[in-house]
């Protein structure tokens, strides 16, 4: 160690004049707002001190890097050291020390005395820095020691004339490379973490590299620059190669997540039919969105740009969605899930983003998009538009749409007090209005049955409930004395369920679909209910929440009008406006405790399986 | 005691060129060992991986009995090094340089260089760039000297120094002699100097170690014989009477023969002088100089 | 001694020439017995030899009588040193004298010129 100490001090010692220039330039620094007047003065201050500071301890990084060793090897001036009792790690370490010691100094120099004169660090004023996981003096120090090493090596590599250096670009040309296809193998959207993980690692190993590789050229090569760029060379290219060669790996590991990885955050939605899902969640450090198979288990990852993952079919055969392999126009891509070993299919069919109406016909076979004020209907089997219509939307209005039949598209344009009601015919390529509703009271909630032959609307003042007919005639009113909380939904078969709570009574009540009062169910004392399916003809799943937001699954048996518990801790999956078909499988789908399982569960049984995530 | 220095097979290559052959030698404790050669004969080349600053292509250097490679560290505690390009950082000035000495060995005695450098007549607080060659080879040699090594390792010390320096540079060298009997390995060109205090002497040539020695028994081999041969009419051509002798070099001049003889002795000599046609001979014994000069020069006159 | 001269390229090793040369002085008078001769160190920078080649010379000066190594005080000629031996003297004699006519022939000078030159010379350094 004292040959260490008596490294740094010398070489701090030898080039003390720099601190002197440190000295000059903190004076200019100070006296800044002798030339410019009031805050742009103290701005300049600042900047010329922060600036100075970093500049000074780069510029010192790079020339004692460069100077240090490299051209004392090339000329065989360097035995000086190694004629003497000092081991390689001081003659490498000390002069780092040595250096280090200038830099910060220097920064010292240039920065204290406009900080005391009242000098702030430009960033807070111009924009916020963002929080590293390290303090920010050990990073500048760790950055310092990296740009002296790359200073280092790359002077070495110059001044050995050697033939090492082809061989050097070539690497670096070859491991540039081998960085594009580990960024490019990421996910595009959503994987944020993982990017910035591999961009501080590779950051990280590429500065262990240059500074284990100068080391090494001290070690080995001693006086001699050709032998210490040799082992430069292999050191540096060794590492770097790990670490590019384990990001591409990375990269393909994160790419390649399986339904299995997801652990906790789920978010799903089935098919109307049938047992294929879409789940979402996060799976090795990104975003996965994947098409589930929850009774065989295959699956296939969707690479959406954001959170609105791929849609499925009602019966469950055909799956969509957009796939964002990089910026630009997106394929559209589709899966027919009822044939064992077919794969996905890439469209011809591009998507300038995810529009935002992204609508499946209950086949599967057409697909009705509306972005930007453009509606268009795709056969997806020959992948081609076969209608589209400008059906403009200002900014208070939500739309909304589904396929009455394959030919005819409806579409819903709602603003806070009425719905446009519209129709596009595919085959004649005209679009007609149906008709209108207005609720004079306000619009909060508004909701289409699976043709759109019948709509709820949920008022926002009273919270009425009516119902209407394709064309907006009115049908009847479900509900309009005053409630605390309500919310309808429709069944599969055009039934109308209504959950609410008005003066103290919970209750569950049946409509049919002409609007006739059917059955009643009493529901537990909840701070939500969320709908499930009907497991069986008239047992609904009810996903209750208690006051402290614990999920339970209950089951109304709609006939007898009650209810009773099946399970704690599990809650329905569906969302109320794709409530599955009856007795389908997505009727047992259920979210397990926290939200970090999906669970396959048997209201009638009480069998349990859990599909995916912690067992 | 261990050999402060030894030799084994050392090969050296750079790239296809070979600058040491095979070359192995061992320095005993307390000798001086000298190492001759011509420019570019692998001499720096021998020395470099002799103090661990090079790793041989093939065998190996054992300073202090260990690897020079592996052990230069713990070699260099004990050793002094007078390279032949100064090295020292040149904004130090010799006080600086003793004083950064005196932190990184275990014994350093500051008043010995001081006064070395004193008797020198270096200034200390000049910087070491701005020295004359003489004086900056004179700073090294008194910081090699500052530790009290037990091996000095002086690589063409007289380089470029004036008479005056010169001899300074003996007289150090003979008082370090005296004083503690530390072993001297050194290669250098002035071979008129170095004569009475080498006591080893090696010859490098192209590579390969030519000659490897102890100067009393060198100097007692190599003789110069010089006669007038009477066999011939001509006198310009040497038949079979030189056969007795290896003779390294034959030179015929107008008034005779000279020739210079590597493995003389007293008997074979008056056999010599008795063969008809010899007329005048006489031998005499050669300075280093010329020894080096006959054996590592270029090869001329040939054997008849 | 600054007398004493050593030629590195004779023949003669130069710890042998230090010993005749010592053994000479001696045998001069030019050394008297008890007189002070330089140490080991200072005589090799002089003749700048290497210090064990000096040592060694003493060693047999001491061995054999001619000089006597006072501890801490120093090397000196014996108060009684042996005279050189007579066939030590004939030998040196006569290789001086083989030197000399070597010479002479080589001169072309014949014997009455050379033992004519011979005889000045005795003259003069019998004066001296």
């Amino acid at each position: 160690m004292t040959g260490f100490f008596a490294i740094a001090r010398r070489e701090f010692r030898q080039h003390r004049v720099v601190l002197a220039a440190a000295a000059v330039a903190s004076l200019g620094a100070l006296a800044a707002p002798l030339f410019a007047d009031g805050n742009h003065g103290a701005l300049a201050r600042a900047m010329i001190a922060f600036l100075g500071a970093i500049v000074f301890a780069a510029g010192i990084a790079i020339g004692l890097g460069a100077t240090t060793l490299a051209p004392g090897m090339a000329t065989r001036r360097i035995g000086f050291d190694f004629a003497r009792p000092l081991s390689p790690s001081a003659i490498w370490c000390g002069r780092l020390a040595g250096a280090m010691l200038l830099g910060a100094g220097a920064a010292l120099v240039l920065w204290v005395p406009s900080s005391m004169a009242g000098a702030r660090p430009p960033w807070n004023d111009l924009w916020t820095a963002p929080e590293p996981p390290v303090a920010w003096p050990l990073l500048a120090l760790g950055g310092f020691a990296v740009l002296f090493a790359i200073a280092h090596c790359a002077s070495l590599a110059l001044r050995s004339r050697s033939g090492l250096l082809a061989l050097d670009a070539a690497l670096a040309t070859l491991c540039g490379y081998l960085v594009w296809t580990a960024f490019s193998r990421l996910p595009v959207y959503r994987a944020e973490a993982p990017w910035l993980r591999l961009a501080v690692g590779l950051a990280v190993a590429a500065g262990a590299g240059c500074l284990t590789a100068g080391y090494a050229s001290v070690v080995r090569g001693r006086t001699d620059a050709r032998t210490g760029h040799r082992a430069l060379s292999a050191v540096l290219w060794t590492v770097i190669g790990a670490a590019v060669l384990g990001a591409n790996a990375y990269a393909a590991w994160v790419h390649a997540a399986k339904p299995e990885d997801l652990r906790e955050g789920f978010w799903v939605n089935s098919a109307a039919e049938g047992p294929w899902l879409t789940v979402s969640g996060p799976a090795r450090g990104a975003e996965a969105t994947f098409v589930f198979d929850a009774a065989g288990g295959r699956f296939e990852r969707a690479f959406t740009p954001d959170w609105r993952g791929p849609v499925l079919s009602r019966d469950g055969r055909r799956a969509a969605w957009v796939q964002a392999e990089s910026e630009g126009p997106y394929p559209l891509w589709t899966w027919r899930l009822d044939v064992a070993g077919e794969k996905p299919l890439r469209t011809r069919i591009l998507l300038n983003s995810y529009p935002y109406l992204f609508v499946l016909s209950s086949d599967g076979t057409r697909l009705a998009c509306w972005d930007d004020g453009t509606l268009t209907v795709y056969d997806l089997e020959q992948q081609r538009a076969l209608a589209s219509a400008r059906i403009p939307s200002g900014d208070r209005q939500s739309l909304g749409g589904t396929f009455s039949n394959l030919e005819v598209f409806r579409v819903y344009r709602a603003d806070d007090r009425s719905i446009d009601l519209l129709q596009l015919d595919v085959r004649a390529r005209s679009l007609a209005t149906l008709g209108r509703i207005e609720i004079a009271d306000g619009l909060r909630f508004f909701l289409a049955d699976a043709q759109g032959d019948r709509i709820l609307t949920l008022g926002s003042r009273t919270l009425d409930v009516r119902l209407f007919a394709a064309n907006g005639a009115p049908i009847a009113t479900l509900a309009d004395a005053p409630a605390e909380i309500r919310w309808p939904a429709f069944l599969p078969d055009g039934r109308i369920v209504l959950s609410e709570r008005s003066s103290g009574n919970r209750r569950l009540r049946v409509f049919g679909s002409d609007g006739r009062v059917g059955a009643v169910a009493p529901l537990p004392p909840a701070s939500s209910i969320s709908l499930g399916g009907e497991v069986a003809p008239g047992m609904l799943c009810l996903g209750v929440a208690d006051a402290e937001f614990r999920p339970s699954a209950w089951l109304a048996d709609l006939n007898a009008g009650s209810v009773r518990k099946v399970a704690d801790d599990l809650r329905p999956v569906t969302t109320p406006r794709a409530i599955p078909d009856v007795g389908s499988e997505a009727t047992k789908l259920f979210y397990g405790p926290r939200n970090e399982s999906l669970v396959h569960f048997d209201p009638l049984t009480g069998e349990r399986t859990v599909l995916l995530g912690a067992r | 005691m261990t050999e402060p220095l030894r030799v084994e097979g050392l090969t050296v290559r750079y790239g296809r060129a070979i600058a040491c052959r095979d070359v192995s030698l061992a320095v005993a404790p307390g000798s001086v060992y000298a190492l001759l050669g011509r420019n570019g004969a692998g001499k720096s080349s021998l020395v470099r991986c002799l103090l661990g600053e090079q790793k041989a292509s093939s065998g190996r250097t054992l300073i202090f009995g260990a690897n020079s490679w592996t052990t230069r560290r713990e070699a260099m505690a004990r050793t002094g090094v007078v390279p032949e390009e100064p090295d020292a950082p040149p904004a130090m000035t010799p006080r600086d340089l003793s004083d950064f000495c005196r932190r990184i060995y275990p014994r350093w005695d500051a008043a010995a260089v001081a006064s070395r450098l004193e008797r020198f007549g270096v200034a200390p607080a000049t910087p070491f760039g701005r020295l004359s060659r003489g004086q900056k080879t004179q700073v090294q040699l008194a910081l090699a000297l500052g530790h009290a090594p037990e091996l000095l390792v002086l690589d063409d010390p007289t380089l470029g120094l004036d008479p005056v320096a010169r001899r300074a540079l003996y007289d150090e060298i003979v008082g370090e002699l005296a004083d503690r009997g530390t072993t001297i390995f050194l290669t250098t060109h002035d071979l008129a100097g170095f004569e009475g205090i080498a006591t080893r002497v090696g010859i490098l040539k192209d590579g390969g170690l030519l000659l490897d020695e102890e100067m009393e028994a060198l100097k007692a081999r190599f003789r110069r014989i010089r006669y007038a041969n009477r066999l011939t009419e001509t006198r310009t051509a040497f038949g079979t009477e030189l056969d007795a002798f290896e003779a390294v070099r034959v030179q015929v001049r107008g008034w005779g023969i000279d020739a210079i003889v590597s493995n003389f002795d007293e008997a074979a000599f008056a056999r010599f002088r008795a063969i008809d046609g010899v007329d005048e001979a006489s031998a005499e014994a050669l300075p280093l100089e010329e020894i080096f000069v006959a054996l590592a020069g270029e090869d001329k006159g040939g054997a008849a | 001694m600054s007398s004493l001269r050593i030629d590195p390229s004779s023949a003669t090793p130069i710890w042998s020439q230090i010993e005749d040369g010592v053994r000479r002085l001696v045998a001069s008078g030019a050394l008297k017995p008890g007189a002070a001769v330089p140490s080991v160190r200072d005589l090799a920078k002089d003749l700048r030899i290497n210090p064990a080649t000096v040592a060694k010379a003493y060693q047999r000066l001491t061995d054999g009588g001619v000089l006597t190594v006072r501890r801490g005080d120093g090397t000196y000629v014996a108060d009684a040193p042996p005279a050189m031996s007579r066939a030590e003297r004939t030998r040196i004699l006569r290789e001086a004298a083989g030197r000399f006519a070597d010479l002479a022939s080589t001169l072309g000078v014949a014997r009455e010129e050379a033992e004519d030159a011979l005889r000045a010379a005795w003259k003069k350094g019998a004066n001296s």
